[in-house]
């Protein structure tokens, strides 16, 4: 024997039911643009069902429906795609590095341009030709003079901006490494909240939106790879070293190395620097060391061969008055960063030894240095001078256009993959809007289900009722 | 709804959308910058490995132009060389005209002391011939050259000195090629069978009236001095031909090497100007496919 109310609730469940629905696609048209938002569905299935019992068979005639419920409010992520999306961020964020320092040093490097290097190389060689064919006159002596102070100046130039970009790169550590505490300690935050609604048997899904946001900002920086526990919280390592743990976390800081001078990045007291491998941490210390650092080692380089092989030929020529030639280069110079001509050449112009005898009027010293030009010198790896720069200009070269290429290719896959992500996890208005109509309708049916029901119950308790 | 069909949202459109049109934009000022500077290659990632050979080839240029300033330079310095030592050759002649007129026998001793004057002026035209200066810098006096090499000696003169010295003057002409271009003064004008010493010679034979010798030692010393002054014009000769070839070969390696920089460095006018009009013909759809994706949605078909 059925229960005469029993109808009634039916209505109600399905009212409710495609109420919350509705406000799932409410919610879902809400965020339709928010970053990091996903799509939430509601999953709707039939209550228990009910059982009537009955005189011949007290159970089995038939089971009743008793309507819908929301069973759960389902996020559509899928971790594999956020897991990849993750790596490409890492990937990513250490390319946009290297392009970064790369097209800044192409840009100050300035080849081939009318006023980089080469060209006072050129003109360097080119004084020292001019000299060798008159080697008394002044106005050659001081041209001599000219090229050399231009270079040193073209040298130090070069070299100090590329420090100061350095510098500037070991101050962005520090900066990256407290946008990547921030980043933890927010998503350890998110943990604890995480955590405490998964243990009351919901799903925090607006809670794991924002967290994956976030651990896509962290991995854009470092390398990092997430665990999830049980509890829903997340571990985050950096490394092999835990950043963000099952509950609380472990900041990074940062100390100087006393060996560079530079910041070194540190966990619990432990240098990882070298540990790091993707992400703009790791982009920002390859920038430092291995572009601008390296690029530096290759300007001292090409500082100290200069220095060397100018300075050895001509201390063994004769300066104007016939004395025996001293330094042309301050050998006393550290490397290109504070290259510059000797004292005796820059107070007094017939100190440049261009005689090879010692007569006023022999220029074939002027002609051994000029000859330097296209000398392999030994401490170059057997390159010129002109030609050690060439090679470091052209693999400076090579390396900007792998990266600008690699940015290239690394922002296509990330589209991919956010299209990927899209098209599982992103609002569709149109999608929404037929929920929102299919909603409504059964709403709008449910509501009239309620409607038949009370004109049954009317028509039981008046017309019955009243009679007696 | 079709399971194998991508659900396509909004904002994927959009984000697709906005990736093409700033790709169109950065190849559009690429573009842009090629057509402006008028190079294909304005910065080592263009063409790393162009950027060696343009360095390389500018390199090459201006060190044509050193060698070929050189050339020139060496050029100046001996044609006057040349001349100095034509007329050091017609003073010898005139000395040996000199020589025979008084080697004759019918003149007398004041006829004799007539053409030694003459011999006189010569000597002294010799001393300017062989102190011939260029810019300052004496031609024949080696690399010790910012004096006067030759000077006289006794009044009327009986000797020379030559303070100049026997050093070469070495100018790189092409790569790592030298050449010398002084003539070695005292090797053409010294000596004890040199132009000084035959002409100071004539001299006190005329004024001695040593007929004889003026007949035949005199006249032999004449000659041997004018070989010694032919064969040093005749070694310059050979010298200038060499200079002349060097010169037209870097004028030929100057030329080849601007021609391919220009190759290398130059866009190509045509292409960039079709690559930027594809460029912005992809923008200007970027752009339309914008102005129509913001169309109604069905949110506003459902009213």
């Amino acid at each position: 024997m059925r229960s005469t109310f029993f109808g009634l609730e039916t209505a109600r469940r399905a009212l409710a039911a495609n109420q919350r629905a509705m406000d799932v696609a409410g919610h879902n048209i809400a965020n339709a643009n928010a970053p990091g938002y996903t799509r939430q569905q509601p999953v709707l299935s039939a209550t228990a069902p009910y059982t009537l019992p009955s005189f011949v068979r007290p159970a089995g005639a038939g089971q009743v429906g008793t309507g819908v419920a929301v069973m759960e409010i389902r996020r559509l992520q899928t971790d594999l795609l956020a897991t990849q999306s993750r790596q490409v961020a890492s990937e990513l964020g250490t390319w946009a590095s290297r392009d970064e320092a790369l097209s800044q040093l192409g840009a100050i490097v300035n080849e081939p341009g009318e006023s980089g290097l080469h060209s006072l190389f050129d003109a360097f060689w080119g004084a020292w030709h001019a000299l060798s064919t008159n080697s008394a006159d002044p106005a050659l002596r001081s041209g001599c003079l000219g090229g050399a102070l231009a270079l040193c100046d073209g040298l130090r130039r070069l070299a100090q901006q590329v420090e100061s970009m350095q510098a500037a790169a070991d101050q962005a550590l520090e900066a990256e490494v407290a946008a990547v505490n921030s980043l933890a300690c927010r998503i350890s935050e998110l943990n604890d909240q995480i955590r405490s609604v998964t243990q009351l048997g919901d799903s925090p899904n607006d809670l794991l939106d924002q967290r994956d946001l976030l651990l896509a900002e962290l991995a854009s920086a470092a390398d990092i790879r997430v665990r999830e526990h049980a509890d829903a919280s997340v571990t985050v390592t950096i490394g092999g070293f835990e950043l963000v743990q099952q509950f609380g976390l472990n900041e990074l800081a940062t100390r100087a190395d006393p060996s560079t001078g530079f910041r070194e990045v540190i966990w619990a007291g432990h240098d990882l620097t070298a540990s790091l491998s993707e992400g703009r941490l790791a982009g920002i210390v390859e920038m430092r060391d291995g572009i601008y650092g390296s690029f530096l080692g290759d300007l001292d380089q090409l500082a100290s061969g200069l220095v060397a092989a100018v300075n050895g030929l001509h201390q063994a020529g004769f300066d104007a008055n016939g004395l025996p030639g001293g330094e042309f280069f301050d050998s006393g110079s550290l490397g290109a960063r504070d290259i510059r001509l000797s004292s005796a050449v820059i107070a007094d112009l017939s100190a440049i030894a261009a005689s090879s005898t010692g007569d006023p009027g022999d220029g074939g010293n002027a002609v051994a240095i000029a000859r330097l030009e296209d000398e392999a010198l030994a401490s170059l790896g057997g390159l010129s001078l002109a030609g050690f720069y060439r090679s470091v200009v052209s693999s400076l070269g090579s390396r900007a256009r792998e990266a600008e290429r690699a940015m290239a290719t690394q922002e296509l896959l990330a589209r991919q993959i956010s299209n990927q992500q899209a098209a599982v996890g992103g609002v569709s208005l149109d999608e929404e809007m037929i929920r929102l109509m299919e909603h409504q309708h059964a709403y709008n049916a449910a509501a009239r289900l309620l409607t038949v029901m009370d004109e049954m119950l009317m028509t039981l308790i008046d017309s019955l009722g009243a009679g007696t | 709804m079709g399971g194998d069909v991508m659900r396509v949202t909004w904002g994927m459109m959009v984000d697709n959308l906005l990736a093409g049109m700033s790709g169109a934009a950065s190849r559009i000022q690429r573009y842009q910058t090629q057509l402006a500077t008028g190079r294909r290659v304005n910065q080592p990632s263009d063409d790393p490995i162009g950027v060696i050979r343009i360095l390389a080839l500018r390199s090459g240029i201006e060190r044509a132009q050193t060698y070929l300033d050189n050339v020139a330079q060496a050029r100046e310095w001996m044609t006057v060389s040349e001349t100095a030592l034509q007329r050091a050759g017609s003073v010898m002649a005139q000395a040996k005209e000199c020589a025979q007129r008084g080697a004759s026998g019918v003149l007398t001793a004041d006829g004799r002391r007539a053409i030694a004057l003459e011999v006189s002026g010569l000597i002294d035209e010799l001393l300017a011939v062989a102190n011939t200066s260029y810019l300052g810098r004496y031609v024949f006096a080696g690399t010790d050259n910012d004096a006067a090499p030759f000077a006289l000696t006794g009044e009327p003169p009986t000797a020379w000195t030559f303070s100049g010295n026997a050093g070469e003057l070495r100018w790189d002409i092409e790569p790592q090629t030298d050449m010398v271009v002084n003539t070695p003064g005292e090797a053409v004008f010294g000596g004890v069978e040199g132009p000084f010493a035959a002409l100071i010679r004539l001299r006190d034979d005329l004024l001695a009236g040593n007929v004889t010798a003026l007949a035949a030692e005199d006249l032999s010393l004449i000659d041997s001095a004018q070989t010694v002054v032919l064969n040093a014009l005749g070694s310059l000769g050979a010298n200038s031909r060499r200079l002349d070839q060097a010169g037209a070969r870097l004028e030929h390696l100057h030329q080849a090497f601007v021609e391919s920089l220009s190759g290398y460095e130059d866009v190509d006018m045509a292409e960039a100007i079709i690559n930027l009009e594809l460029a912005e013909s992809a923008y200007g759809a970027a752009q339309g496919v914008a102005a129509r994706l913001v169309r109604p949605t069905l949110v506003d078909l459902l009213r």
